[in-house]
């Protein structure tokens, strides 16, 4: 299981070489770099390229971390037991899943992207510092804890909004795409076209 | 170290921390790196089964083998590489 330079994809060697290593050690890859430097494709090539299925989470200002994890529908329960909806005494009818305990519970073993983490509050990264060190989190409306069967492959981008803290740096691998030169570009362009040509395109 | 890596070699550990404590000591570094990073950077090293030599010369870059355990910001990596490369200038 490694990742190289695929058809769709070039991969300099030393993102190759960042892609590996996060998954040797089993460390979120924090890629930084440009807007349209292939940041949020690359989760998709790796993806690609391991055979395992992606989960996105896009970030936004107003995403907090813990819808990631579950989202309690206190309002629909409050509803419900208006109307003497039987569903109401079971509280875990009233859990929505985050992406993140998808990621955990799935099946097999995914890629989880999560797009844009510089988009959120200063807050958002240390939130998830646990939840991404130790794979588990906990249920307060059901008191159960949610553990990963089988450890993601955290893919995390950022566009530099904002610097993250410390503490949620030192539990990355860290890469920064260059935006590409002359020579890496070239094949780039080439990989594009020639796609296109054989009527296959592919947005990026 | 070696609770956590019991079987690397004498001198492949003592060039990694040489080069590791000349990486911390750089002046103006946004993010310093710290144990955590020592033990990812070493585990990273022993994965890839790289030799001390491989360490000490890396043919491309100025910047260590496996960089990004280490150095966390582009501002960072910025900084070490221009340095690195006015001291093989200085030489």
């Amino acid at each position: 299981m490694t990742f190289t330079t695929t058809a769709d994809y070039i991969a300099s060697d030393d993102l190759a070489m960042a892609v590996n290593a996060a998954v040797t050690l089993e460390r979120p890859l924090l890629v930084k770099g440009e807007p349209g430097t292939g940041k949020t494709e690359l989760a998709r090539q790796v993806a690609l390229a391991l055979g395992l299925p992606l989960t996105e989470w896009h970030i936004k200002s107003t995403t907090k971390a813990a819808q990631g994890l579950y989202e309690y529908d206190a309002v629909s329960r409050l509803r419900d037991s208006q109307l003497g909806d039987a569903r109401v005494h079971d509280v875990a009818n009233y859990i929505r899943r985050g992406k993140m305990w998808q990621a955990f519970t799935a099946p097999s073993r995914v890629v989880l992207l999560i797009d844009e983490i510089d988009k959120a509050d200063i807050e958002f990264p240390n939130d998830l510092l646990q939840e991404l060190d130790r794979m588990e989190f906990h249920v307060y409306e059901t008191g159960e804890t949610i553990r990963a069967q089988h450890r993601p492959v955290v893919i995390i981008t950022s566009n530099n909004e904002k610097d993250l803290p410390d503490a949620f740096l030192r539990r990355c691998f860290f890469h920064y795409i260059q935006f590409p030169d002359a020579e890496t570009l070239a094949p780039s362009c080439g990989c594009i076209f020639q796609a296109s040509r054989s009527g296959f395109w592919r947005r990026r | 170290m070696r609770v956590h890596f019991p079987s690397i070699k004498e001198r492949l550990l003592a060039t990694a921390l040489t080069q590791f404590f000349a990486l911390r000591e750089t002046p103006g570094l946004k993010k310093r790196p710290s144990t955590s990073e020592a033990l990812d950077w070493i585990k990273l090293i022993l994965a890839e089964d790289l030799s001390p030599e491989d360490l000490r010369h890396d043919t491309k870059s100025a910047l260590p083998r496996m960089y990004g355990a280490l150095l966390k910001t582009e501002q960072d990596v910025q900084l070490f590489e221009r340095l690195a490369f006015m001291s093989r200038a200085n030489r």
